[in-house]
């Protein structure tokens, strides 16, 4: 079977740096959103426990008083 | 005729006989960097050490920047080596106060949203035939975060170190001339005027567990940062245990002073007429001022679209201090918003977003590493 060169251009480089380019950006803003709404939650439950030892600590004073 | 011979040869020998229209022109960029810095009062303490380095480097014939020279020598240990953008981020980890962010979280997404120059810019630079790594390093520019370019750039494109590095620490000096026009054109009266809830009291206990939190949530998600956040935090955390008086002091001042002399000539001598004066540092400057813009953009139009959401609004001009120059972006929202009610108090809520702007650019940078390296 006679199978013929394949003469169709390649893909260009160009698209083919777009599509990176358009998967690095969207994958990186989505990390960067990603990482400081993880971070402000972090902040929200961490602000949390310090408050709760905070009152458990301020409990504890008044008990000794 | 002996005496001739020596006497052009010592002639040939001096700068005079071997300066160029482009070490001219480079001494005429050295002295308006420090004329910005000594008349106008843009970041001096960076800009004076870089203006002088420019002005330097470009004397003909000096040994000061071929290998094994002064100047070479900060520029390869300090910024090759990547030890002075490090220095500088616990240094400035020390000189930073948490509690606005802490005490208002929500101002963490607003640093996000400013990021949004960095990927502008990043296309623009494609656009303009950069490549992938290249048009990240000139990105990062947009995050206003001079150590976290120098940082990538290094990485990714060290041959426009010098390029991205004068471009972010310029514009981080012009903070106070790109934004306001933005931040006034992109708000109404009305919204400049919006007063905000004073934040709460943060505690001593909520201070000190931040820095291992975000260290924690940070490293874990774009590891690349590690050595740029760990050293950030740890500053930080000299600050608020308040025991290290020692430490928090050589942080905040010796040693940040100390890096920044070495910062400001390692990054000026990057500036010789030989490699600046190109086309390609040219298109950098220019991407640099898109990315300030539109970061500043991103800013205060995600202020204005969280608003509806919100039951405490936020002044959207608090938005535009989401680009990292700290605490410049901070005093400019203070000083545009006081220009419409001088009674608005928004510099500390200006610098919830300005050190999440810090965080943020850090992560953009530790994607573009993650992707790219």
């Amino acid at each position: 079977m006679c199978r013929h060169k394949d003469t169709r251009p390649l893909p260009k480089g160009g698209l083919i740096m777009w599509g990176e380019a358009f998967r690095v950006a969207i994958v990186g803003f989505c990390v960067v959103f990603a990482g400081l709404w993880m971070l402000a939650l972090g902040v929200k439950i961490m602000s949390f426990f310090c408050k709760l030892a905070g009152k458990k600590q301020g409990g504890a004073n008044n008990a000794n008083v | 005729m002996q005496t001739f011979e020596l006497f052009q040869a010592i002639i040939l020998k001096t700068g005079f006989a071997n300066i160029t229209i482009g070490h001219v022109i480079m001494w005429f960029v050295g002295l308006f960097f420090m004329y910005l810095a000594i008349k106008r009062d843009f970041e001096p303490l960076l800009l004076i050490p870089i203006g002088f380095s420019i002005f330097l480097v470009n004397m003909p014939l000096a040994p000061l920047t071929g290998k094994g020279e002064l100047i070479n020598i900060f520029f390869h240990y300090g910024l090759e080596w990547e030890v002075i953008p490090c220095l500088i981020f616990l240094g400035i980890g020390a000189l930073t106060d948490f509690g606005p962010m802490i005490a208002n979280p929500k101002t963490l997404i607003l640093g996000a949203s400013a990021q949004l120059g960095v990927y502008i810019a990043y296309f623009g630079a494609i656009l303009l035939g950069f490549n992938l790594k290249e048009a990240a390093s000139i990105g990062i520019i947009g995050g206003a975060d001079g150590p976290t370019t120098i940082y990538l750039t290094q990485m990714l494109a060290p041959h426009l170190l010098g390029s991205t590095a004068v471009a972010a620490y310029s514009y981080m000096s012009m903070v106070p001339l790109i934004q306001p026009p933005i931040m006034r054109l992109l708000t109404t009266d009305k919204e400049k005027r919006i007063r905000m809830k004073q934040l709460r009291p943060v505690s001593k206990l909520e201070r000190i567990m931040y820095p291992l939190v975000a260290t924690v949530l940070i490293c874990l998600l774009v590891p690349p940062v590690a050595p740029l956040m760990g050293l950030f935090m740890i500053g930080n955390l000299f600050r608020e245990v308040r025991i290290v008086g020692r430490l928090l002091k050589a942080s905040q001042d010796e040693l940040l002073n100390i890096v920044t002399i070495f910062l400001g000539l390692g990054v000026g001598s990057t500036m010789q007429a030989e490699s600046f004066l190109r086309p390609q540092p040219i298109f950098i400057f220019f991407l640099g001022l898109v990315a300030f813009a539109f970061s500043t953009v991103g800013g205060v139009l995600f202020a204005k679209i969280m608003n509806p959401f919100l039951k405490e609004k936020i002044n959207p001009l608090i938005g535009a201090a989401g680009v990292s120059a700290v605490p410049m972006s901070a005093r400019v929202a203070q000083k545009v918003g006081s220009e419409y009610d001088p009674k608005n108090f928004l510099l500390m809520h200006a610098m919830g977003p300005n050190v999440a702007g810090v965080i943020g650019t850090a992560i953009a940078a530790g994607m573009f590493l993650t992707m790219l390296k």
